[in-house]
C-alpha cells in the first residue's frame, strides 16, 4: 500500500461542510473496501489562512484515492505520493 | 571539442575540393581512463588541428567525435595542413598522459555544400579513407595522390588496393611516409578480403545505428538472423553493412548468396553452388551437390549472407536448415519479407525510416539519403531553405529508402517542388532510370505488382480492399469492413496476419494497429479501380464509419468519443470527405457532428472548417438536428481560430433553428449550443456572455445535464475571470472541477484546473498555481493529450523560473518544447523556447540564451503569430541591456515599436517610443530623444513611420553582438582604423589567409603582419577566427 496525498482548494468553505466531507470520505473508503478496492482514508489537514487541504489516503494505486474522490464529490486538485511521517 | 560555429560560416567550396578528416585513436578508452587530463589534452590538439587547418588555407565542416571534417579547396593544402598537424601533435609532450596519437585521411572529388555541411560520396569516402588508418598516419586516397606531390623529405608509398567500409568500389590507398610519422607498414583496418563477396554498394548506409547494434549482438548469439521488412526499406544495404561490421568476428569471412532471381521450385543447393563457385575451379562431377555445396560455404567459422529470400522461402528455409544442420561454424543472416519459420531463426524488422523529431533537419537519415543521391547525381545541391521540402518528399514516399532513391533521381529532372506535387497526386513518378538495378527494383509500381503477384488468392483480395482505409487500423476495422462471401469474417485475422508476415502491413504491438504504407494503399486502391470494386468498399467503409460517430454520440461520456476519434478519426475524415463529393448531405453532416472534434484536438481547426463549411452548403439544414448539431461543432472551430464575430452568427441561427424541433434532442442542442454562445460573445467582446451562460447553466440543471453543467460553469468562470472578478472566477471554476469530476471528464477538469492555476499566478500566488497545474499535468499524461500537457509544463516551466528552480525549469520547458514540436504546434514551440530563452538567460548562459530567442521569435515569425514575435523582442531587448549589448538591445526595441506601429497596436507603440526615447537619452542621443518623445504623445503615422527609419539606422555606434560583448574585452579605437586597415579586415573577414591578403593588396606578408596586429590590438582579440567574427560584424555596422 501507498500513502497518497490529495490536494484540496476550499475556498469560503464552512467548517460543517468540512466535517462532512471528511465523514463522505471515510464512509466512500469503507463502502470501497466492502466492494474489494484496498483505499483508506488516514487524516486531513486544513490551512484556513490558506482554504488549503491536504488529506492522506492509503490505496495501491492513485487511481483507488481518485474513484474514492470522484464518488465522494470532494473537489481536489492533485493527487500525489506522499510519505505520512507519524512519530 | 572543436566549436564549427566559431568559424566564419561563409561560402564553404565547392566543386573540386579536398577533404582532410581525423580522429583520436583509442579515444574511448583515453576518456575513461584519464577523463579531465584527456580533456585537456583534447583542447590542445583542437588549437593545433585549427591552426594548422588555418593556415593552410582549409575550412572546418564539421566535428566528428573527437576528429574534425575540413575541407581545402587544393589537395595541396590538405597534405600540408595534416603533415603539419602530425608533426605538431608528436612533437608534444603529453605527459603525464600516452602520446595523443590521430589518424587522419584525405580525399578529393566533386563536392557542394548545402549551408555549411557537405552530403555524397567524397566526403563518406573521406571519413573511411580517415578510419583505414592507424594513429600517426597520414592516408592519402589515389583521388587525392593524383593531384599532389608530397613535399620534399616524404613520400606516398602504395598499400594496395582496398575494399572500405562504404561498401563502394575499392580504391588505391597510400600511406605518406616521413619524420614525424608513423611510418611502419602494419595492416590498415580496411575490410577487405572478408567481404570480398559482398557486391559493390552504390551508397553508404544512413541512420540504421540501432539496427546495426541489434544485428551485432544478436549474431553473437543466434546461428540464424533474418531481417524481415517491405520491399524497398534496405534490408539488402542493411544485411552487407552488418556483414562488413561484423566480418573481422568471422574467420573464414563472409560469402553472399543473392536468391533475388530464383524461381519457385527451383535448386537452390545449386544456385547457390553456382554463385559461391564463381571464378573459382569447380568440380564439375559435383556442382550442384549439397556436399560441394558445404564445401564451398565452409565448415568454420563463416557468415553466409542469403539475400532476397521471400519467394523461394520454403526451398530457402530447407536449404539453411539443412546448412545449419551439416555446417556446426555457419552462421546465416538471411534478407526476407517473410520470415523462414525455423526454430534456429531470430527475427529482427527493418522498418522504413522512423519519424525524425531532431534539431534540424540535417540530422534525419532520410534527407541525407536524398542528398547524397542528387550529389551523387552531379544535380547541384538542393538549398537550406529547401531543405523541409525534401523531407516533405521523404514523407510522401513512407520514408523507405527505394522511394527515396527514386524520388532523387526524379529530382535530377524536376524542380522539388514540382516533384512534390507529382508525388503528392500519384507515386508513379518514382521510376527509376538506372541499368543496374533489378526490375523491380527500378519502379515502385515494379516493386508493388512483383509482391501482389506472389500473394495467395485470399491474401491478394485482403491486400486490395485495404486500399479503401486511409491510415493504420485495427483488427476490428478490418473485419468490419473487409469481409465478405469470398474472405468471410472468421478468415481475416489469418490472412492479416499472413499479408504481416509478407512485411505488407506492419503491426505496431503497442497499439495494435495494422498500418499500411500510402505507396502501397494507393496501389492496392488502384487494383480495387481496376476491378471496378471501388464503389462498393467505399460503401462499406463509409457505413462502418456511421455506425461509429453514432456509438460516439449515444454514449454519455465524451472520453468514448475522443478515444473513437483517436483510433478512427482520419477514417471518418476520409468517409466525410466522400460524402460531401457524392453529395449524400445527411450522412455529412453526422459524420461532421462528432468529427469536427478531432478537428480541434489535432490543431487542424481552419482544415475542419473547410470541410464542415462545404457539408453545410450540401443542402438546406432548415428543421434538421444533424444540421444544428453539425453547426455547433463548425462554430466551435472558428472560435478555436479566433473568427468570434462569425461564430456568434451562425449560433444565433442554430438556436433559432433548434428552438422549433421537437423533442429532447431540440433542448439538448440549444443549450449547448447557447453555452458556446457565450464564449463567442466574450471572445467577440460583446454583451450578454453572461447572460446566455446563466441561462445556459439553468438549462442544464433542470434537464440534470453534469457535464453541460461544468461546462456552463466553465464558461461563468472564463466571463468572471476576464471581468476581473476573480473569486466569482474561482467559485465558477471550482464547481466546474467538481462537475467533472464526477462525470470523469478528465479533459475538461484539466482544463478548468488549468484556469485555476492562471488565477492563482495572475495573484501571485505561484505555490497555488503549481499545485493546480500539477493536477492538470496528472489529468493530462494520464489521457495522452500532448497539446494540453506541452502548454500546462510551459507554465510550470515559468513558475520553476520565478522560483529560481532552473534546473526544473529547463527540464519542464525541454519536455514542453519536445511536446509542440512533435504535435506540429509551432507558436506553442516558440512559447517554450521563449522559456528555455529566459532560464538560460536567467543562469547566465548568455550564448545559449541569444540563439533560443532568436529561435523563438523566428518561430514566431514563421507561425505569423505577431505578438509572439513582440514578446521575444521585449525580453531579448531586456537582456540585451543588461549584459551591455546595446547595439542588439537598440535593434530589437526598434523592431517591436516598428511591428507595433505596423499592427496599429497604440498602447504598446507609445510604451515603446517612450522606452526608447528614455534609452536615447542615456545613449547621448538628446535630439532624437526629443522626436521619440513628441512622437509617443501624438502617435502621427508619417512621424512614427520616419522616427523608426531613423532609429533604425543610428543606434549605439560602437559594439557588434551581444556574444561577442560577452566574451571579449570591450573594444576601444575600433572607430579609429585607418583604410589600409579596414581594407585589410574585411579580406580577413572573408577568411584569406595572409599570403592571399598580401596577392590581393600588392603588398608584403610582413607588412600585412604589422597591419593585423595593430587591428588586433584595436579590438582587443589575439584570435585569429575571432577576429574574422567581430570583423564582419564591425564591417555590417559601417556605412560603407
Amino acid at each position: 500500500m501507498t500513502v497518497y496525498m490529495v490536494d484540496r482548494d476550499l475556498p469560503g468553505i464552512a467548517m460543517d461542510d468540512l466535517a462532512a466531507a471528511q465523514r463522505r470520505a471515510i464512509d466512500t473508503a469503507a463502502a470501497m473496501q466492502g466492494q474489494g478496492k484496498p483505499v483508506s482514508y488516514i487524516r486531513s489537514v486544513f490551512v484556513p489562512g490558506e482554504s488549503h487541504c491536504m488529506c492522506l489516503f492509503d490505496a495501491t494505486n492513485a487511481d483507488l484515492v481518485a474513484e474514492l474522490n470522484d464518488v465522494a464529490e470532494i473537489p481536489y486538485t492533485r493527487i500525489i505520493e506522499a510519505l505520512d511521517l507519524a512519530p | 571539442m572543436l566549436d564549427p560555429d566559431r568559424y566564419d560560416s561563409g561560402d564553404f567550396p565547392r566543386g573540386s575540393v579536398t577533404f582532410l578528416v581525423t580522429g583520436i585513436e583509442g579515444s574511448t578508452v583515453r576518456w575513461e581512463l584519464h577523463g579531465d587530463g584527456m580533456g585537456r589534452a583534447v583542447g590542445v590538439h583542437d588549437q593545433i588541428l585549427r591552426r594548422s587547418i588555418e593556415r593552410c588555407g582549409g575550412r572546418l565542416v564539421t566535428a566528428v567525435g573527437d576528429g574534425v571534417v575540413a575541407v581545402f579547396r587544393s589537395a595541396e593544402g590538405a597534405l600540408r595542413s595534416a603533415l603539419k598537424a602530425q608533426t605538431e601533435l608528436a612533437q608534444r609532450d603529453w605527459s603525464p598522459l600516452p602520446p595523443l596519437r590521430v589518424r587522419m585521411g584525405i580525399h578529393s572529388g566533386w563536392a557542394e555544400p548545402i549551408g555549411d555541411e557537405y552530403e555524397g560520396s567524397v566526403v563518406r569516402r573521406a571519413m573511411c579513407v580517415a578510419d583505414s588508418g592507424h594513429g600517426g598516419q597520414v592516408i592519402v586516397s589515389s583521388s587525392a595522390v593524383a593531384v599532389v606531390a608530397p613535399p620534399m623529405g616524404y613520400e606516398c608509398v602504395s598499400r594496395g588496393i582496398r575494399r572500405l567500409k562504404d561498401l563502394a568500389e575499392p580504391i588505391e590507398l597510400f600511406q605518406v611516409i616521413g619524420s614525424r610519422l608513423e611510418n611502419e607498414l602494419i595492416p590498415l583496418r580496411t575490410v577487405d578480403e572478408s567481404v570480398d563477396a559482398v557486391p559493390v554498394q552504390r551508397a553508404p548506409l544512413f541512420g540504421r545505428e540501432r539496427e546495426l547494434r541489434a544485428a551485432a549482438a544478436v549474431l553473437v548469439e543466434h546461428r540464424l538472423v533474418t531481417l524481415c521488412g517491405a520491399g524497398g526499406v534496405g534490408k539488402t544495404r542493411l544485411a552487407v553493412q552488418i556483414a562488413a561490421e561484423v566480418a573481422s568476428g568471422f574467420v573464414g569471412g563472409v560469402r553472399f548468396v543473392d536468391f533475388g532471381l530464383a524461381r519457385p521450385g527451383d535448386d537452390l543447393t545449386a544456385v547457390t553452388c553456382d554463385q559461391l563457385a564463381a571464378g573459382r575451379t569447380r568440380d564439375q562431377g559435383s556442382a550442384g551437390s549439397f556436399e560441394n555445396l558445404v564445401r564451398l560455404v565452409g565448415i568454420a567459422d563463416v557468415l553466409l549472407v542469403v539475400d532476397n529470400c521471400e519467394h523461394v522461402i520454403d526451398e530457402s528455409a530447407a536449404l539453411i536448415e539443412r546448412l545449419l544442420g551439416s555446417c556446426r561454424g555457419v552462421k546465416v543472416l538471411a534478407t526476407s519479407r517473410e520470415r523462414m519459420r525455423l526454430p534456429a531463426e531470430h527475427v529482427l524488422h527493418v522498418d522504413p525510416f522512423a519519424p525524425h523529431h531532431g534539431p534540424t533537419v540535417l540530422d534525419d537519415p532520410a534527407v541525407r539519403l536524398f542528398l547524397f543521391c542528387c550529389a551523387n547525381m552531379g544535380r547541384q545541391a538542393p538549398k537550406i531553405a529547401q531543405l523541409p521540402l525534401v523531407a516533405r518528399i521523404c514523407a510522401l514516399v513512407d520514408r523507405l529508402p527505394l522511394g527515396i532513391e527514386l524520388a532523387a533521381a526524379r529530382a535530377a529532372y524536376l524542380p522539388l517542388d514540382e516533384l512534390l506535387a507529382r508525388l503528392e497526386e500519384h507515386y508513379g513518378v518514382l521510376v527509376g532510370r538506372e541499368r543496374s538495378t533489378t526490375d523491380r527494383h527500378r519502379s515502385i509500381d515494379g516493386l508493388l505488382h512483383w509482391s501482389r503477384n506472389t500473394l495467395p488468392d485470399a491474401e491478394r483480395a485482403l491486400f486490395d480492399r485495404l486500399g479503401v482505409f486511409s491510415g493504420p487500423v485495427d483488427l476490428a476495422a478490418v473485419e468490419a469492413v473487409c469481409d465478405d462471401a469470398t474472405l468471410e469474417h472468421d478468415q481475416i485475422l489469418e490472412v492479416i496476419a499472413s499479408l504481416v508476415d509478407r512485411s505488407l502491413l506492419r503491426h505496431d504491438t503497442q497499439t495494435g494497429q495494422y498500418e499500411v504504407l500510402r505507396l502501397i494503399r494507393t496501389f492496392a486502391r488502384e487494383q480495387l479501380a481496376v476491378q471496378g470494386q471501388v464503389p462498393t468498399w467505399d460503401a462499406r467503409h463509409t457505413r462502418w464509419c456511421v455506425t461509429l460517430v453514432r456509438e460516439a454520440a449515444n454514449d454519455a461520456s465524451s472520453e468514448t468519443t475522443e478515444r473513437v476519434l483517436a483510433r478512427y478519426g482520419t477514417e471518418v475524415v476520409t468517409a466525410l470527405d466522400r460524402a460531401i463529393t457524392t453529395g449524400e448531405a445527411s450522412i455529412a453532416w453526422e459524420l461532421s457532428s462528432v468529427v469536427w472534434r478531432s478537428f480541434e484536438a489535432s490543431g487542424r481547426a481552419r482544415e475542419g472548417i473547410v470541410l464542415l463549411r462545404r457539408a453545410a452548403h450540401l443542402a438546406n439544414g432548415d428543421g434538421s438536428v444533424a444540421w444544428a448539431m453539425m453547426s455547433q461543432g463548425l462554430a466551435s472551430l472558428l472560435l478555436t481560430v479566433g473568427e468570434a464575430a462569425e461564430a456568434v452568427d451562425l449560433l444565433r441561427q442554430i438556436i433559432q433553428i433548434a428552438e422549433k424541433l421537437d423533442g429532447n434532442d431540440s433542448k439538448v442542442v440549444t443549450t449547448r449550443a447557447r453555452n458556446v454562445l457565450s464564449m463567442a460573445l466574450l471572445m467577440a467582446g460583446r454583451d450578454g456572455a453572461r447572460a446566455e451562460a446563466a441561462q445556459a447553466l439553468a438549462e442544464f440543471e433542470q434537464i440534470e445535464d453534469r457535464r453541460g453543467i461544468g461546462r456552463a460553469r466553465s464558461s461563468l468562470g472564463m466571463i468572471a475571470a476576464r471581468a476581473g472578478d476573480v473569486d466569482i472566477a474561482e467559485d465558477h471554476y471550482l464547481a466546474a472541477l467538481v462537475a467533472f469530476r464526477a462525470t470523469h471528464e478528465r479533459r475538461d477538469a484539466a482544463a478548468v484546473l488549468s484556469n485555476l492555476g492562471n488565477l492563482a499566478h495572475d495573484r501571485h500566488d505561484v505555490l497555488r498555481a503549481a499545485r493546480f497545474f500539477d493536477g492538470a499535468q496528472q489529468l493530462y499524461r494520464d489521457i495522452g493529450d500532448s497539446r494540453g500537457l506541452a502548454l500546462v509544463l510551459n507554465n510550470l516551466a515559468l513558475i520553476a523560473l520565478e522560483r529560481r528552480d532552473l534546473d526544473r525549469a529547463h527540464d519542464l520547458g525541454v519536455e514542453a518544447e519536445e511536446l509542440f514540436a512533435r504535435i506540429g504546434d509551432r507558436p506553442g514551440a516558440a512559447s517554450a523556447q521563449l522559456n528555455l530563452a529566459n532560464v538560460a538567460a536567467e543562469a547566465g548562459q548568455r550564448t545559449d540564451s541569444l540563439a533560443r530567442y532568436a529561435q523563438a521569435i523566428e518561430t514566431f515569425r514563421a507561425a505569423g503569430e505577431a505578438r509572439g514575435v513582440l514578446v521575444g523582442l521585449k525580453n531579448l531587448s531586456e537582456v540585451g541591456w543588461s549584459w551591455g549589448a546595446r547595439t542588439l538591445a537598440w535593434r530589437c526595441q526598434v523592431e517591436k515599436a516598428t511591428i507595433e506601429f505596423r499592427l496599429g497596436l497604440t498602447r504598446g507603440l507609445r510604451a515603446s517610443l517612450r522606452s526608447l526615447a528614455d534609452r536615447a537619452v542615456t545613449l547621448a542621443h538628446g535630439d532624437l530623444a526629443d522626436r521619440l518623445l513628441r512622437a509617443s504623445q501624438l502617435l502621427i503615422g508619417d512621424e512614427v513611420q520616419e522616427i523608426l527609419a531613423e532609429a533604425g539606422l543610428c543606434g549605439p555606434p560602437d559594439d557588434t553582438d551581444m556574444l561577442v560583448a560577452a566574451e571579449r574585452p570591450r573594444a576601444t579605437n575600433v572607430g579609429q582604423l585607418t583604410s589600409r586597415e579596414r581594407e585589410i579586415l574585411l579580406l580577413v573577414s572573408q577568411g584569406d589567409t595572409n599570403p592571399e591578403i598580401a596577392a590581393s593588396l600588392f603588398i608584403s606578408q610582413r607588412t600585412v603582419d604589422a597591419h593585423l596586429s595593430h587591428i588586433r590590438t584595436k579590438f582587443g582579440v589575439t584570435d585569429r577566427v575571432k577576429l574574422a567574427v567581430i570583423a564582419r560584424q564591425y564591417l555590417a555596422t559601417q556605412p560603407d
